[in-house]
């Protein structure tokens, strides 16, 4: 590891640290607006996420156990710290690794609170990590098959965008971004609303300022994953950036939707889809590249 | 297809045995109520099928006597059988689901055979109005004329020692009263001779008036 | 995990807003055992009966529930009409079908929303409360209230409609016919809804009677327990009343039920508006209850056989009151689908039995 890649890696997690909460916090916002509209609801107004974690961190901390608060704070560090990696043109394996990392010990808080529900979300927050895995990796692989290297700045060289070869990969990834985005049909471990069967699932006994840093958590997620999904429409031209923003809140919008007008799934469903579609999409696009 | 609605008095220990024929024959069970009353708890169960409605009641259920649970053969029947034990202090024996008193949590021990003040006070009023009655119809049934002699009635009935004490007040009460009347008189003259004499020959003035009038009347 | 946790679910549960507490035993996620508990808002008002008389306990009878609260007004206005052997006048009989029917499509629009909400669909939620919004604007207009209407009196009703007003909610009843249709389009043939909904919590026709179901509950596992078929008050003069019933028995069949349900009823509204007979809608009752006298009646509530039993003593007030409500009874059928599900069917099967906990507690 050289001193040049540690310093934009800090340098890119610091930038990601500011800028990830703030554009994070106005999707919430826009997401809230729009699914609002969409069942015929007026909804809050755009900065309400802000207001809502401004409020959380004003708060006493009650927790059941001291450990939790280390758990998210430790989960929250190495979302930013994949985020930055991500955006400073790292290393996307790395990346995925940082990012599952993160999602370990946010499980972890969870388990360490001891509530039934808080347990049940974490044990299916766990399948939900099993069930995304496989084609986030397989991502990664398509990725270093099309641009030839893990790291990110490597698309800047590209002359065709990766999703002309990676198609198979990306929708993959788009499936698979609804169970990371939390969204129904495949928010079981903890929905938005807590009007579930296991009340808020796995963020049931996080309250106060832990809640808030949380929130913060899932924004800087959001971002990195619609990075994920910028990232195959990057190449040499240069507004191919703005294209591959424009294709993220596409999707975004699309996730949405997905999320207005369907059940929720159960655990089963979830991971048989998530591995079909891994398989298929990912697998064969993996494959293919291969032998080409 | 009209509705048959029926109601039937049935012992506590053919309730088992009733239970079961309804079983067999395919009714289903409806529910099961309690009504506090003075010779104990009356219980009701009702039984459905198709357009029928059968309401079969156990009398006077006191404390201490132990009824049959039926929750083995209609499990339905289970939270007013709870409810019977927690509110009417009814000893349901052998339930499937027992919460063992605790299915509501009441403040005060079996509730509803307790008699709130004024439903009390409405009672007692109406046990009263009722024994009248009776004592009454009791009257007109041995041919007694005067309502005078209902008093008589009712002291002959009385062990004599009583009887004899209520007569002596009755008749220390009438002596009183006509003491009293005659009393009365006295007592104004004396009060008007302590007035000044104007005023005095005013009052007396006026109560001549009255007692003219009085007369006339 | 391996072995058995105890989860507990309820009485404050989100999904739930009733004071339902089941202590659900859970191996991994399947349920072994679920024990229903209720108690936790026990009013006593079968116990005002000795304190209000028989004309002022119709409003609490009426706050029992607040879903289904016509219903229990009517229900014992009709008992007591039954105790003294009261005849009402028939254009009051018919205003109560109305009136009654009208609730059962709130209130099952009502439990469409929340079941869409359990199962995540958010827009069918919010769309379907849209609708019942317009069945309360309705209640509104006739009767100044949304909730507790206070439109039943022992005798008849409050007020007369007009027939402007019949119009008026036959109109509206109309408009919702079609964005309804689409509504039943999503929960009945949606591939994720069913995917949720069918085989889960199944219940058979002979458990169905076993545990003395009522309501949709048991129609959905073909028992034929309709009330209103018995023909009592304005639904003798219906020209045809089969009730819906399913065979399957799952949570699919009950949703199934009770969607088809308001069509049925909104049906029978349109039916009473046009042969409602003019006529007086009050007649008032005097005297009291005979001491000794009882009399018990059933109502179709939106939940299923409400049983009412009432025992007069002479006075104004009576001896004794009871109202069973349909939840307390469908309690045991609910334990009973629970056992071996999944805990993500919980809420489902919570649901489709219907529960009004506040019911339950009198």
């Amino acid at each position: 590891m050289d001193a040049n890649f540690l310093i934009t890696t800090i340098i890119g997690t610091v930038c990601f640290a500011v800028l990830a909460p703030v554009i994070g916090c106005l999707i919430d916002g826009i997401d809230r607006i729009v699914s609002a509209r969409m069942q015929g609801r007026v909804g809050p107004k755009l900065l309400q996420p802000y207001w809502d974690v401004r409020k959380l961190l004003g708060k006493d901390k009650v927790a059941v156990s001291g450990s939790e608060d280390t758990y998210i704070g430790l989960a929250l560090f190495f979302a930013i710290l994949a985020g930055g990696i991500f955006f400073s043109g790292g290393n996307l394996l790395l990346v995925v690794f940082v990012i599952t990392l993160s999602s370990l010990f946010f499980i972890v808080a969870a388990y360490s609170t001891r509530s039934p529900y808080a347990e049940v979300g974490a044990a299916r927050e766990t399948l939900q990590v099993m069930s995304y895995e496989p084609m986030v990796l397989f991502m990664a692989v398509a990725f270093y098959q099309v641009v030839g290297t893990f790291d990110t700045s490597g698309v800047f060289l590209l002359r065709h965008p990766a999703i002309c070869t990676a198609w198979g990969a990306f929708i993959g990834l788009c499936f698979v971004l609804t169970i990371k985005l939390r969204k129904s049909p495949f928010d079981i471990s903890s929905s938005h609303h807590a009007h579930q069967e296991i009340v808020k699932g796995i963020t049931t006994e996080m309250s106060g300022p832990t809640l808030a840093k949380v929130e913060i958590m899932h924004w800087c997620e959001t971002v990195l994953f619609m990075g994920w999904v910028g990232v195959f429409f990057v190449f040499s031209h240069p507004i191919s950036i703005l294209v591959a923003v424009l294709v993220a809140l596409v999707i975004y919008l699309f996730e949405i939707w997905v999320d207005n007008n369907f059940a929720r799934v159960k655990w089963q469903a979830m991971l048989k889809w998530a591995w079909i579609v891994a398989l298929v999409a990912g697998g064969l696009n993996v494959a293919v590249l291969a032998f080409i | 297809m009209a509705h048959e609605r029926s109601f039937q008095d049935i012992s506590l220990d053919s309730l088992v045995s009733t239970a079961e024929r309804l079983k067999r024959e395919g009714w289903r069970c409806v529910q099961m109520l309690c009504v506090n009353t003075d010779n104990g708890v009356d219980l009701t169960y009702s039984f459905s099928k198709l357009n029928e409605l059968a309401n079969y009641q156990v009398r006077g259920v006191t404390q201490g006597t132990s009824v049959p649970s039926i929750q083995n053969l209609f499990l339905g029947i289970f939270p007013f059988e709870n409810e019977a034990k927690d509110l009417f202090g009814v000893d349901i024996e052998g339930m499937v689901l027992d919460f063992a008193g605790k299915f509501y949590a009441v403040a005060e021990r079996e509730p509803m055979t307790i008699l709130t003040p004024e439903a009390k006070e409405r009672k007692d009023k109406e046990a009263k109005k009722a024994a009248a009655a009776a004592a009454k119809a009791k009257q007109a049934a041995e041919g007694g004329s005067a309502p005078a002699d209902d008093l008589e009635a009712k002291l002959a009935g009385m062990d004599p020692e009583k009887a004899a004490k209520v007569r002596a007040a009755m008749e220390a009460k009438a002596r009183k009263e006509a003491a009293s009347s005659a009393q009365s008189e006295d007592d104004i003259e004396a009060k008007l001779a302590n007035m000044d004499p104007e005023k005095a020959a005013k009052v007396r003035a006026a109560l001549e008036a009255k007692k003219a009038k009085e007369g006339n009347a | 995990m391996g072995q058995h946790t105890v989860i507990p679910f309820g009485p404050q549960h989100p999904v739930l807003p009733e004071p339902l507490h089941l202590d659900l035993v859970v191996d991994d996620e399947v349920v072994v055992e679920a024990i229903p508990q209720i108690g936790f808002i026990h009013r006593g008002l079968e116990r005002l009966t000795q304190t209000r008389d028989y004309n002022q306990f119709i409003y609490i009878a009426e706050r029992i529930c607040g879903i289904c609260a016509f219903g229990h007004s009517l229900g014992y206005a009709e008992t007591i009409e039954t105790l003294m052997g009261v005849e009402i006048p028939k254009r009051a009989e018919y205003l109560r079908v109305i009136l009654h029917e009208l609730s059962r499509v709130h209130s099952h629009l009502l439990w469409l929303g929340l079941a869409a909400d359990a199962f995540g669909y958010e827009s069918l939620f919010m769309h379907c409360w849209r609708l019942r919004e317009r069945v309360l604007d309705v209640f509104e207009a006739t009767t100044g209230g949304r909730v507790i209407l206070s439109a039943v009196l022992v005798g008849g009703m409050v007020r007369d409609q007009d027939a402007a007003t019949l119009n008026m909610m036959r109109e509206t009843l109309d408009g919702i016919k079609d964005e309804y249709a689409q509504l039943c389009k999503a929960f009945l043939e949606d591939s994720s809804v069913r995917n949720r909904l069918v085989g889960v919590g199944t219940i058979t026709t002979e458990e169905a009677l076993d545990y003395s179901m009522v309501g949709p509950f048991a129609r959905a596992s073909n028992v034929n327990n309709d009330v209103r078929m018995l023909g009592k008050g304005g639904y003798a003069d219906l020209s045809d009343f089969q009730p819906i019933l399913e065979t399957d028995g799952d949570c699919f069949a009950r949703a199934k039920v009770r969607a088809l349900e308001v069509l049925q009823s909104i049906d029978i509204i349109n039916e009473m508006v046009d042969k409602i007979p003019d006529g007086p809608v009050f007649e008032e009752v005097k005297g009291a209850p005979v001491a000794g006298a009882q009399a018990c009646n059933t109502l179709e509530q939106p939940r299923g056989e409400c049983y009412y039993y009432a025992l007069g003593n002479g006075t104004k007030y009576l001896e004794r009151m009871r109202m069973r409500t349909p939840t307390s009874i469908n309690l045991a059928g609910m334990a009973q689908a629970l056992k071996g599900c999944d805990l993500a069917d919980v809420n489902m099967i919570v649901l489709t039995i219907d529960p009004c906990i506040s019911c339950t507690e009198r």
